[in-house]
């Protein structure tokens, strides 16, 4: 498999014989998410390589894909192939055979409300129920993709001990997972991709957290990968130049959904980054600290001036600027030219007498545009027409109209390529470097070694670790990401 | 500071340094602007002018044909301003032309029935229109019912309204003076013409020189990114509502004033024309609502209209040709948006060969 410029997938081979738990495990880009999809028949294989599926394999996502508003009794029988049967009346006995089904994985709750109203891990056994009801013979897979990642404490405690058993009764599992500690738990065999290629593949009693960390994350002293070439290239020098004094962002006790409790504090022309797995929080404290997301309590302050929860006019009055990172869903308007979506967050010193004069609306964009290096610099270009990576940058430009205080960037070089990646993360120092607190979400480790001066590390909608100067590597942000224990502070230690 | 002004300085020096490119790109964008794509509604007319011409000279080319056709078309014309705010703002509003009915038999009601002035009649009309405006966007935003439904429910309470104040019978017998307002004219053309006029140029200037008019089109376009731009999008889904239910319901007065009695019957009808000429409008001048497309649409329309009733075509002609009009309208602006390459491209690609094509560039 191989994406432009990139191999994904280099003569990987994974087996999984019946009554075994396998777990897959590496970090993004690792090639995991591409054996998935080439094995779910997503992706095309290169031509020439053999892939072989000798099994038939029975994918759970983390979305579980069930109707919510369904019963467990409809969502079983929707896995069935249609046929004139259809046009009869349910048989009678569907909820006895409904709880029968569900009582083989220990289960046993109302079917006939709606999947909503159930918990996620019942949920989640209506979906094995459904994937596996349907086996026939002997060669089957159960695929559960990362399927505790959003489940809390007990209720993925419950959803393993399921797996445990299923297993143990005779049925082949393959799961792909982020939680170290989940994979020694429940993994009779842990296999590890990294770079697209076989890292791993020890049986139980074999490894453990730390030996996957390693695994996971590579030796430092190992070739660099694409990304870690350009954070090399870059000599983080300027972190030192930056005024550092005094405490732009403040964010007090900060709890929502997903986020137990997140407090922080970001110095003038300080880069933080935040990192964190699936439902750690991290996707969510961006959007909460701006007033996007609801909020249960919290307090935000800008230059310790309080600044109204859940109002975000109010958080732009104050001077933040938020870059989210679904770009064309959430960050910008794609029946807008560069120009419109620019001045969307601010038009301010564009109205003349006779309203708003495009002309000078035009030249202003043209000016800022050209200091983000969006190339071409045509403000009238339709948005949609501009590469992944100047789309950003019209995006950042829109926020750098309101001269932030403070900014929040989700994902900022996600869908950008190198080249681009490299011009944003200058742009995001200086940005810094005129005295904004910048905090950076991301799923990639590099970018967060290669751009913040400090690394806040998330688990389980906490603060679990947090990664300053020095310490700031791939290998001690994965380490605090994966662990298990919530107790144990890997970078603390460091 | 430093590296602030640093690149100001560069870019003042391109700016100097290059008219040219700017002006070509100028040049480019005036080309393009008469691109058949962009403003085919002209050319239509044109078509539809030169066609009847032909065919019935001596009944189509004739001022009175013009003056009646500009005369008798401004109220449909009011109609789809009505509903451009909601559209532009992303709203389907169905209840415009029930607003236009209601506010027409309200004027009747309240001139003959009640008795009351003029001036004041039309202040309760537009504060009606207003505040029909402001449940509906309430409905829409606070109890978070989707348009399409919220605007059907208001529509239906309208023409409930309507039947209620005039027990299913016309209103005859308007004030003189209130009826003058409906057909005295000025240079040939009758009064709601030139308010017509009027209220476009606002509309226009509104929605195309202010900021306000930007985040309606904003909303309309992702409201989810118009929301993280800080813009209050619950004011601007209301304020597009209001304006359109103000200017339903000056278009209801002058309904009233311009046949000189209240007909409970009419007032839906106007709601597809409204419709077909928004989203034709929608076609031309840039490809996105707007206001100089959507009254041109209206008149166009209409002489197609007027011509084939003039060269004596069954009565069943108007309704196909609305609905035709609204079909093709609605998918010409919708392929538009989407930035497929052409109209014919959705089609073209169901043929074999062209399919193979895709595919094979797509793996």
């Amino acid at each position: 498999m191989t994406f432009p410029g990139v191999k994904a997938l280099n003569e990987v081979d994974l087996d999984v014989s019946a009554g075994e738990v396998v777990a897959l495990l590496g970090h993004n880009g690792s090639g995991k998410s591409t054996l998935v999809k080439v094995l779910a028949g997503l992706y095309r294989p290169d031509p020439g390589s053999v892939v072989e599926v000798q099994s038939d394999l029975h994918f759970i996502h983390q979305d579980l894909g069930l109707v919510s508003s369904l019963t467990t009794v409809e969502n079983l029988g929707l896995g069935n192939q249609p046929g004139w049967r259809d046009l009869l009346p349910f048989p009678p006995t569907e909820a006895t055979r409904a709880e029968k089904m569900i009582a083989k994985f220990g289960a046993q709750f109302d079917v006939t409300i709606p999947v909503s109203r159930i918990s996620p891990a019942e949920r989640a056994i209506v979906a094995i129920t459904r994937a596996t009801s349907s086996w026939h013979g002997t060669r089957n897979i159960l695929v559960l993709d990362e399927p505790t990642a959003n489940l809390h404490g007990n209720e993925a405690e419950r959803l393993r001990t399921v797996v445990k058993d299923f297993a143990a009764r005779g049925a082949a599992i393959l799961f792909i997972s982020h939680h170290l500690g989940e994979a020694v738990e429940l993994a009779d065999r842990a296999v590890v991709l990294r770079d697209g290629v076989k890292i791993m593949n020890e049986r139980r009693g074999h490894f453990d957290e730390e030996a996957l960390v390693t695994a996971i994350s590579g030796l430092p002293q190992e070739a660099p990968s694409r990304r870690e070439q350009i954070a090399i290239a870059t000599p983080d020098s300027a972190a030192s130049q930056r005024p550092s004094t005094g405490t732009r962002l403040r964010v007090q006790n900060l709890q929502a959904e997903h986020i137990q409790s997140f407090d922080i504090e970001v110095r003038i022309g300080e880069i933080v980054g935040i990192s964190g797995i699936v439902g750690s929080g991290r996707d969510e404290v961006l959007g909460c600290i701006f007033g996007a997301r609801p909020v249960q309590t919290g307090a935000v302050s800008v230059d310790d001036v309080a600044v109204a929860p859940g109002s975000i006019p109010a958080s732009i009055r104050a001077g933040i600027g938020y870059v989210p990172s679904d770009r064309r869903g959430l960050a910008s308007v794609l029946t807008f030219n560069a120009r419109e979506n620019l001045t969307l967050t601010s038009m301010n010193g564009l109205l003349r007498n006779q309203g708003v004069s495009i002309r000078s609306e035009r030249r202003v964009a043209q000016r800022e545009l050209a200091q983000v290096g969006v190339l071409p610099n045509d403000p009238e270009r339709p948005f949609t027409l501009f590469s992944g990576g100047n789309q950003q940058k019209v995006v950042i430009a829109k926020w750098l109209r309101i001269q932030p205080t403070v900014l929040l960037l989700d994902e900022p070089t996600q869908g950008v390529d190198v080249g681009a990646c490299q011009s944003i993360y200058t742009l995001v120092r200086e940005v810094a470097e005129r005295g904004a607190a910048v905090l950076v979400s991301s799923s990639d480790e590099n970018e967060l070694v290669s751009l913040c001066d400090r690394v806040i590390v998330m688990r389980d909608g906490c603060v679990a670790a947090e990664l300053i100067a020095g310490d700031v590597t791939e290998h001690n942000i994965l380490r605090a990401a994966l662990a298990s224990s919530p107790n144990s502070q890997p970078g603390g230690e460091l | 500071m430093n590296t602030d002004v640093a690149p100001l300085d560069r870019d003042a020096h391109a700016d100097d340094a290059g008219p040219s490119p700017a002006s070509r790109s100028r040049r480019h964008r005036f080309l393009a602007s008469l691109s058949p794509a962009n403003i085919s509604v002209l050319y239509l007319a044109v078509a539809i002018v030169i066609l009847f011409s032909l065919w019935i000279p001596d009944l189509f080319l004739t001022s009175i044909t013009l003056k009646t056709l500009l005369n008798n078309n401004a109220i449909p014309a009011f109609a789809a301003l009505a509903l451009l705010l909601p559209l532009a703002a992303g709203l389907i509003n169905l209840a415009v032309g029930a607003q236009v009915g209601a506010a027409s038999m309200l004027t009747g009601w309240l001139l003959v029935n009640q008795g009351y002035g003029i001036w004041i009649t039309v202040a309760i009309c537009l504060g009606m229109g207003i505040a029909v405006g402001i449940i509906s966007g309430y409905l829409i935003v606070y109890w978070r019912i989707d348009s399409f439904i919220a605007t059907l429910g208001i529509s239906s309470l309208l023409a409930a309204f309507t039947s209620g104040l005039s027990g299913g019978r016309q209103i005859l017998g308007m004030p003189e003076r209130f009826a003058e307002l409906g057909s005295s004219t000025l240079f040939g053309l009758t009064y709601p013409v030139w308010i017509l006029l009027v209220v476009a140029l606002v509309l226009w200037y509104f929605l195309e020189k202010t900021p306000a008019g930007r985040r309606i089109y904003a909303v309309g376009g992702n409201i989810d990114a118009a929301k993280l731009s800080g813009v209050r999008t619950s004011r601007v889904i209301i304020l597009s509502l209001v304006i359109g239910g103000a200017i339903s319901a000056g278009a209801g007065v002058l309904l009233t004033a311009q046949l000189a009695n209240a007909d409970p019957t009419l007032g839906p009808g106007y709601l597809l024309i409204a419709f077909t000429a928004t989203f034709f409008g929608a076609t031309q001048f840039g490809g996105r609502f707007n206001v100089w497309g959507t009254v041109l649409a209206v008149y166009v329309i209409a002489a197609g209209v007027k011509g084939l009733q003039l060269a004596g075509a069954p009565v069943w002609i108007p309704d196909a040709f609305n609905g035709a009009a609204l079909l093709v309208a609605v998918a010409m602006a919708t392929f538009k948006r989407s930035g497929r390459s052409s109209f014919w491209d959705p089609i073209s690609r169901l043929l074999p060969w062209r399919r193979s094509k895709r595919t094979a560039f797509s793996t």
